[in-house]
């Protein structure tokens, strides 16, 4: 049920990002929306979980755009791995680090699509204003992240009363889990806030 | 035994490898991933088609109705507008008219007319870096991949992926785009490449041509994508440098991609489908 709940936001995330966020015309452009998911799940969720999302929802994603497949899926796999590696220093669960945590996440994201230019035989070449769009996008990300990543997270919470209401059995394992997650990678180290 | 922790890393690292991989393929450009794609496409295709409605009916609503007291403004300066078209339309008509006369004489072969398939627009391009545009007509409407895009100001881009019901297609303004063109004053041809939000950088036009702006290009047919006469955009800016065969020129396409509503799919002619079922 839970793996249904991260397609289903992440679907929602990618209609809101193609349909509602362009006829939105906000200044400057928008950083992906579902790497507030993939960090949500990173901070909070077990590590098997943040996997296929990251393969399923990177799949899905790079279907959508234009760049080379295999990009977002690359890029979530690998903020899924520097977020795990950052939650053995920092606790950036917390209202202060959580939106650099989403930012770097952005950076991240920019860093692949500019690597698959650099690759070799790549017809790939970066927008003449991706510096600018990357400042942008990540002064998105420090004013909206944090509220998304909280969102999601509060969704997820009514999602498991909902399941919990209608299958007893099996959300009540869920619901341990979502009170008692892992880091994945970070085992021990890391701890969660609220 | 291996710790489920080494087993979570390497599988990761494993992952990682798989989509490196693919990733450099695709970036070539020399494989296309049309399975993956097309489903994908066709699962999120019909939310974005309702989210589009909606968007769309949201703002009729507001441009029909609280807009209402600047209508009557608009229909008075469109009414004059109307006016002079008319005028002009006459010219263009005895222009085409005598065209067609000299054409004639000249034994000229006329120009297959390709049908035309209208779309609307559903969805754009997750990321800032690509700019694309997704359709809700694909396959089973006879679109396919390398299928030109247009609009009635100029070209839009071209079909790139295309599923059963729903189509991605990369707009000229797409730094990945390119478009085979004519400058209508002067001849000269170029290579018209995506630059920014809302413009394109003209490439391979000689210092030799005097290039002023506000000259219209044009689609010079030769991509063999699209046809030849398509209006492309008009020329905002022309840099001259002391040193290069090449002068430096920006132009700014005649569509409005940030309001891209409908599109008009060119569909492949009769002899092209016969050369694709070979």
């Amino acid at each position: 049920m839970t793996y249904g709940f991260h397609i289903i936001v992440g679907f929602a995330l990618i209609i809101l990002q193609t349909c509602f966020v362009p006829f939105a015309a906000l200044p400057g452009d928008m950083y992906d929306l579902q790497l507030a998911l993939m960090l949500y799940l990173v901070l909070f969720r077990p590590m098997r979980e943040t996997i296929f999302a990251a393969v399923v929802i990177g799949a899905a994603t790079d279907s959508m755009s234009s760049g080379p497949y295999g990009i977002y899926s690359m890029t979530y796999l690998l903020v899924l791995v520097s977020g795990a590696w950052i939650l053995r220093f920092l606790q950036a669960g917390n209202r202060i680090l959580l939106p650099v945590f989403v930012a770097q996440g952005v950076v991240i994201e920019n860093l692949v699509l500019g690597g698959a230019c650099l690759l070799p035989g790549s017809v790939v070449r970066p927008p003449a204003d991706a510096m600018a769009s990357l400042g942008e996008q990540v002064l998105w990300a420090l004013l909206t992240g944090a509220f998304l990543v909280r969102g999601i997270r509060l969704l997820h919470r009514q999602w498991i009363r909902w399941m919990d209401a209608l299958f007893p059995r099996e959300t009540e394992r869920e619901e341990g889990r979502a009170l008692r997650p892992t880091f994945g990678l970070a085992t021990g180290t890391g701890t969660r806030s609220a | 035994m291996v710790s489920k922790k080494t087993a979570t890393v390497v599988g990761i690292g494993l992952l990682i490898a798989v989509n490196l991989m693919a990733l450099s393929v695709s970036a070539s450009r020399r494989y296309y991933f049309a399975g993956p794609a097309n489903v994908a496409i066709s699962f999120t295709g019909p939310f974005q088609e309702i989210a589009a409605h909606a968007i769309r009916f949201a703002s009729d609503i507001w441009h029909h109705y609280f807009y209402i007291v600047s209508v009557a403004r608009t229909n008075d300066r469109l009414e004059a507008a109307l006016k002079g078209a008319t005028q002009y339309q006459n010219q263009c008509m005895e222009l085409a008219l005598s065209n067609q006369r000299l054409r004639d004489l000249l034994n000229f072969k006329e120009g297959t007319p390709r049908s035309l398939l209208a779309a609307e627009v559903i969805g754009r391009d997750p990321s800032p870096w690509f700019k694309s545009i997704t359709i809700n007509k694909g396959l089973s409407e006879g679109i396919d991949r390398g299928a030109p895009v247009v609009m009635a100001g100029g070209v839009v881009g071209m079909v790139t992926d295309a599923a059963n019901h729903y189509a991605k297609v990369l707009l000229i303004i797409d730094q990945n785009s390119a478009v085979d063109v004519l400058l209508q004053e002067e001849r000269a041809r170029g290579v018209s490449k995506g630059a920014s939000v809302d413009r394109c950088r003209l490439d391979y036009v000689l210092r030799k041509y005097d290039v002023s702006v506000g000259d219209t290009v044009v689609s010079s047919g030769l991509d063999g994508v699209f046809p030849k006469g398509l209006r492309v955009g008009a020329v905002e800016k022309v840099m001259k440098r002391n040193a290069g065969v090449f002068q430096s020129i920006y132009i700014k396409p005649f569509v409005d991609f940030e309001k891209l509503e409908e599109v008009m799919v060119m569909l492949p002619l009769p002899e092209d489908l016969r050369n694709v079922g070979r």
